[in-house]
Parts: structure tokens; C-alpha cells; sequence
């Protein structure tokens, strides 16, 4: 995506262009919805909340801030959103919400052929597929939706340094797996050549 | 020891260059390089073997609608309070408002005939010359009312049929509902919906009325001194002649006759008379021949919404031998 291409788009939003609008909505609009949809099962509660937010950008069009990333800008706006109406809801029935919210929900199959198996990609799918919440949304972010660091500590609410960290984490696991099974292999071998 | 794992694993390039054959190459990488051996391995589960949440309960339809909504709420002039609506089965006394709400800040011209508690309640909705507005009926339909055109919609008085009357013209984007009928009344004829789209052109001052078909099917009944009704395709451009009362149907690319809703007027072969009625309701001038014979010249082309009327009429003197003089809101058309 073209980085200043956002910027023009953004300004013309703001001041009231259409065609700007309407492109703004149905480019992303299908995104803001798989975001938010890994977030929890209730579909029709994910709705309401982009809905929610393009009403509240659509009022308050002159008064936003610019932006040079407007996929950032509608996640984050939607992000805050899901949270805040989550809270409401919490306040009018207490056991509602409390299943309301899954896990961030990224999975990877483990269903893998002789030749994957054999690089252990089973091992790392499962590894990857048992990563904090957070963790999967940092990797989500970065990965799928080309996020920069200080792009994602925004959107999260965390601070820029525990974006890398996270993923490092992350990275360290996996290579734990890559590399301990490559010892064990080694040991298995010793232990039947002897 | 080559970059960091981080760096190739969110590098676009990298990502981008990682496919199902790379997996191969996995083997040597390891003994030269196994960072970038480990971000090979990591990029190729990301990217190929990610599972997806299943497919979506929520319709396209309800999309279209938080957008036609959102938009009401984009065109306004003055910042007003945020309306959310949930639930569409909403009562008549909401829906008022509803329309009542849209309408105050896109038109500023309505009217409520009749008390609230009627049967019969309508309301009007009017856009004026240079004016257009889009807006969503309480039962979901999306309406785009073009330049001086009026929109009556009758508090439904029964659940299987929704009727508006049209003066002007609009574009309907009718939500669709197997048992109900939605009808837009017009003078010539009436238009019976199911759940489709479809753009009627019935202006007082127009000799043609005429609606076009975009999707869907519609059944056009009513027409006035014939009593047959007559069926649409997509893709069919119903008009009505009022001098010689005959009908016709022609083709036509029906995606064009909608442009107006985005500021685009696109005309396909008509007279310069026509176009200067039209252009009459977009600018808010009069228009005057000076040899009538001009009317009768056929122009095709579109007209954009933000173009001065001046421009335009530069594109028209390309094709048509016409002079142009202009004081205060009277244009003058003569021959060159």
C-alpha cells in the first residue's frame, strides 16, 4: 500500500469528499471485520462496532487527525471501539460478556505432509498455535497487516520496546523447537549407533 | 550470523519471496545462514498454513446499509448527535423520526401532512434544483433523490405493500422481501418491485419518462392510456413518451444511468433540449434557445457535478456549432 496515496485519501475524507468515503468503506470495511471477528465469535456484535466507528468518523470527519496509514487508523478506531462496548455491555449483564471475548483467535493447521513433517512444521504450527493472545495479535498485525512497531504499541496500547519483545519471545520458542529436536535426533542416533 | 530473524520475517520482500518450493532450499540455508533459515521455515507457516474463521453469518446487504447510513451521517452540513440504529424492525413512530432526522439536515425542505397517528400518514421528502440527497427508508431501502425531485413515502398501512410517489428522480435500492410488494408511483405509470435496482426519471417538465433496470426485476403497470403492463430485464431502459403516449424498450448499459449518485451525469444520444433541462435542475439557471431548431441537436457525453457550467459548455461547442452568452441565471443558446 502506498503510504501517501493514504495521506490524499485522508485529506479528501476529511473534507468531505465521497468518492473518498466510499472507497474508505468498501476497501476496508471486510478487514476492520476479520480483525475484529478473531477477537470473539459474536459476528453481529463486531458489526455493530464498525458500524459504531464509521458513524463516529463520518460525524467528526473535520476534526480527525491525519493519518498516512488509514488501515492502521480504522483497526485502531475499531480496536478501542470493541473494548469500549465490550465495558458498556459488561455493565448491563454481567455473565454476557464474560465468554464474549475469546482468545485472539489465530490458528495454524498441523495437518502437514511427510516432507513438512520432517522440517517439524507440525511442531512449530502447534508452537505458534499455543502463543499468548497477545503475541498472536503483535504477529497478526505485523505479518498480515504490515503494522511497523510503533504502529502496533499504538494500536495495542503497549509501549514500543514490548512489540519486539514479544515477538522475540515468540521467535525464541520456535527456534527452541528447531534446535532441540535437531540435539535429540543427534542423541537418538548416539545412543542406537552405540 | 546474518539479520535479525524479526527483520526478515516482517520484511514485505522477503515475505513476498517465500513460496511453497521454498521449503527445499531449507536444508542448505540451515548450514549458511540459520536465522534466515528459521525465518524461511516461520514465513511459510504464516503464510501458507493459517487457518481460516469460517465463513460469515453477516450479509453484504447489512454492510451496504451501515454505509448508506454512515454516508447520511458524512453529508451533513452541521454536526449533529450520532444515531445508532440496531434493530430495523422499528415502529412507525421511530421511522418518522428516522426519515424525519435524514431528512432535516440533507434537504431542508419537508413536510408532514398529516398528524402522527393517522393511517394514512405520508411524508415528503424534496431536494430543490442544485440539490440531491441520499437517504434509507425505515423498511431498508436505499433512495438517491437527484436535482428538484420529490419523494412521498406512505407510512405503510399494510405489510405487503410499500408505496412512494415520485416526482423528479430517483434511484431505488429496494431491500428484498419475497412478501411484499414496494411501488414507486410516478404520474405515467407505476413501478412493481420485489428486490432489486432500478433508476425512474419522471419530471413534470420532460417529455420522456423512463425508468432503467439494474438488477433484478420490476413490472411497470399503470401507464397512462395503455392498460398492458410491461416486464424489465436488467439491462432494459423502459420510456414513455407523453406527447405521442407510444412506449419502447431499449438496451442499455444500465451501470451508467446510476452515475448521477457519485456526481457523474453520463447522457447517452440526447437532444440538447433535454440537456438543457437537466442542466437547469443541476445549476439552478434557465436555460433559452434562441432558434428552437437547436434543441433538436443530439449530444452524448457525461457532466461532472463539481464543473462549472461554463466548461461544460465548452465540451458541448466541440461537437454542436452553438454560441453561449450568459447574464446573471439566463443562459442563451444560439446558433454559431
Amino acid at each position: 500500500m502506498d503510504k501517501n496515496l493514504d495521506s490524499e485519501i485522508w485529506r479528501r475524507f476529511k473534507q468531505g469528499d465521497k468518492k473518498a468515503f466510499s472507497y474508505i468503506f468498501d476497501t476496508y470495511h471486510m478487514q476492520m471485520f476479520e480483525y475484529g471477528h478473531r477477537f470473539t465469535f459474536d459476528e453481529s456484535f463486531i458489526k455493530d462496532c464498525i458500524q459504531d466507528v464509521f458513524f463516529e468518523l463520518a460525524s467528526k470527519k473535520d476534526k480527525l487527525s491525519t493519518t498516512d496509514n488509514i488501515l492502521f487508523y480504522l483497526l485502531k478506531s475499531l480496536r478501542i471501539r470493541i473494548f469500549t462496548n465490550l465495558r458498556k455491555n459488561k455493565n448491563v449483564s454481567a455473565d454476557f460478556n464474560d465468554d464474549l471475548l475469546a482468545d485472539f483467535r489465530l490458528e495454524y493447521t498441523t495437518e502437514v505432509d511427510s516432507e513438512e513433517k520432517e522440517l517439524r512444521l507440525d511442531q512449530l504450527a502447534q508452537a505458534l498455535n499455543q502463543l499468548p493472545p497477545r503475541q498472536k495479535e503483535t504477529i497478526f498485525l505485523k505479518f498480515y497487516k504490515n503494522l511497523s512497531n510503533s504502529e502496533v504499541a499504538e494500536l495495542m496500547g503497549v509501549n514500543y520496546q514490548s512489540v519486539g519483545n514479544a515477538i522475540q519471545k515468540a521467535i525464541n520458542k520456535l527456534r527452541d523447537i528447531i534446535d532441540s529436536d535437531q540435539d535429540s535426533i543427534v542423541l537418538f542416533l548416539r545412543m542406537h549407533i552405540r | 550470523m546474518g539479520r535479525d530473524i524479526q527483520d526478515r520475517l516482517f520484511d514485505k520482500k522477503f515475505r513476498s519471496e517465500v513460496s511453497k518450493e521454498s521449503l527445499k532450499d531449507y536444508k542448505q540455508l540451515k548450514q549458511k545462514d540459520s536465522d534466515s533459515a528459521l525465518a524461511l521455515l516461520v514465513s511459510y507457516i504464516l503464510k501458507f498454513k493459517k487457518k481460516d474463521i469460517k465463513a460469515s453469518h453477516v450479509r453484504a446487504s447489512e454492510f451496504d446499509q451501515i454505509k448508506h447510513e454512515a454516508l447520511n451521517i458524512y453529508n451533513r452540513k452541521r454536526p449533529t448527535k450520532v444515531f445508532s440504529i440496531r434493530n430495523f424492525q422499528i415502529t412507525a413512530a421511530a421511522s418518522i423520526l428516522l426519515i424525519f432526522g435524514v431528512s432535516t439536515y440533507l434537504m431542508g425542505e419537508y413536510h408532514l401532512f398529516s398528524g402522527f397517528n393517522s393511517q394514512n400518514d405520508v411524508i415528503e421528502i424534496a431536494t430543490s434544483k442544485g440539490q440531491q440527497s441520499e437517504l434509507t427508508l425505515p423498511d431498508g431501502t436505499f433512495v438517491a433523490l437527484n436535482y428538484d425531485s420529490k419523494l412521498k413515502y406512505h407510512l405503510a398501512n399494510s405489510n405487503a405493500l410499500q408505496e412512494v410517489e415520485l416526482v423528479g428522480e430517483a434511484f431505488f435500492k429496494v431491500t428484498k422481501n419475497k412478501a411484499r410488494t414496494f411501488r414507486v408511483i410516478t404520474k405515467d405509470m407505476n413501478v412493481n418491485v420485489l428486490g432489486t435496482e432500478f433508476n425512474v426519471k419522471a419530471y413534470e417538465d420532460d417529455r420522456k419518462t423512463e425508468t432503467v433496470l439494474v438488477e433484478g426485476s420490476v413490472e411497470i403497470d399503470h401507464i397512462t392510456e395503455n392498460k398492458k403492463s410491461v416486464i424489465l430485464k436488467p439491462g432494459d431502459k423502459w420510456t414513455f413518451d407523453k406527447i405521442n403516449h407510444k412506449h419502447a424498450i431499449i438496451r442499455t448499459d444500465a451501470s451508467l444511468t446510476k452515475r448521477w449518485i457519485t456526481g457523474e451525469h453520463y447522457f447517452d444520444k440526447i437532444t440538447l433540449g433535454e440537456l438543457a433541462k437537466t442542466l437547469e435542475r443541476m445549476y439552478k439557471v434557465e436555460i433559452r434557445f434562441k432558434d428552437s431548431s437547436l434543441k433538436n441537436e443530439i449530444y452524448s457525453g457525461s457532466v461532472y457535478q463539481d464543473e462549472a457550467i461554463e466548461e461544460l459548455f465548452d465540451v458541448i461547442k466541440l461537437t454542436i456549432a452553438i454560441n453561449i452568452e450568459k447574464n446573471e441565471d439566463e443562459i442563451w443558446i444560439s446558433k454559431k
